[in-house]
């Protein structure tokens, strides 16, 4: 659980999770659009996160793709939130998205 | 002493009144609670009910605090499954002021219109609850 906090501890790897939510399955080169950061550094990041188990990637022909693994977040998210607990907490955070997503409407 | 077994405090970008209708309307309730919707007429010492799809019910409670905007209770008594214990649901929305509050929101919402809501699950007695 530590190399995952490590990995979430720093913004750009924060950033390139977005990335990923946004759009699942993005070779090096994509994840390089947009990001003001050379090839080899966003490379060193996604080797963090992927040593944490929090993206995993997939050879598809030559070019290797980068997923958002959802299991360690998961892992984390059952260490503190108990089993009974979570049919409120996830009531009550889904009461907040649709109370904000009516303010933006 | 009260012991609270489950402790909720969130930041919402809303007043507390919109708040509140997110708390006691059948409608919006049905929005977030999966599977069914609460309905009251909120009268102190009505009862509250959740009330599923299937028109089954799986909870059934009381309520004793109506203070629209700001306090709200209910007790929540299982007929089927969750919740584990008899308990009683308190709840408050408070406007959040940008003089009073100055870190309760977000980095770069500081500006907006918000609340605090707080709320809990106590167990209750059973033999109380019966």
């Amino acid at each position: 659980m530590d190399e995952v906090f490590k990995a979430l501890a720093d913004p750009t790897r924060r950033t390139l999770l977005d990335r990923l939510r946004e759009e699942n399955g993005q070779s090096l080169s994509e994840l390089c659009q947009r990001l003001d950061m050379s090839r080899q550094g966003v490379s060193k990041h996604l080797g963090v996160l992927e040593g944490a188990g929090l993206v995993v990637t997939f050879r598809e022909g030559r070019t290797k793709l980068h997923y958002l693994n959802p299991a360690p977040i998961g892992e984390i998210y059952d260490r503190w939130i108990g089993r009974f607990a979570r049919e409120r907490e996830r009531a009550l955070r889904e009461l907040k998205t649709q109370l904000e997503e009516e303010a933006d409407d | 002493m009260t012991e609270r077994e489950f402790v909720y405090v969130t930041y919402i970008e809303a007043t507390p009144e919109r708040v509140w209708e997110a708390l006691t309307s059948g409608d919006f309730t049905e929005q977030y609670w999966g599977g069914g919707r609460i309905e009251s007429d909120w009268e102190v010492g009505s009862p509250v009910r959740h009330v599923k799809h299937d028109r089954g019910m799986d909870w059934e409670g009381e309520v004793l605090e109506y203070d629209p905007p700001r306090r709200l209770s209910y007790t929540m008594i299982a007929r089927e499954g969750d919740p584990p214990l008899p308990c009683r649901l308190p709840a408050r929305a408070e406007r959040i002021d940008r003089e009073t509050h100055p870190r309760a929101r977000p980095p770069g919402r500081e500006g907006a219109e918000g609340s605090r809501l707080r709320l809990a699950c106590d167990p209750l007695e059973p033999q109380v609850a019966l």
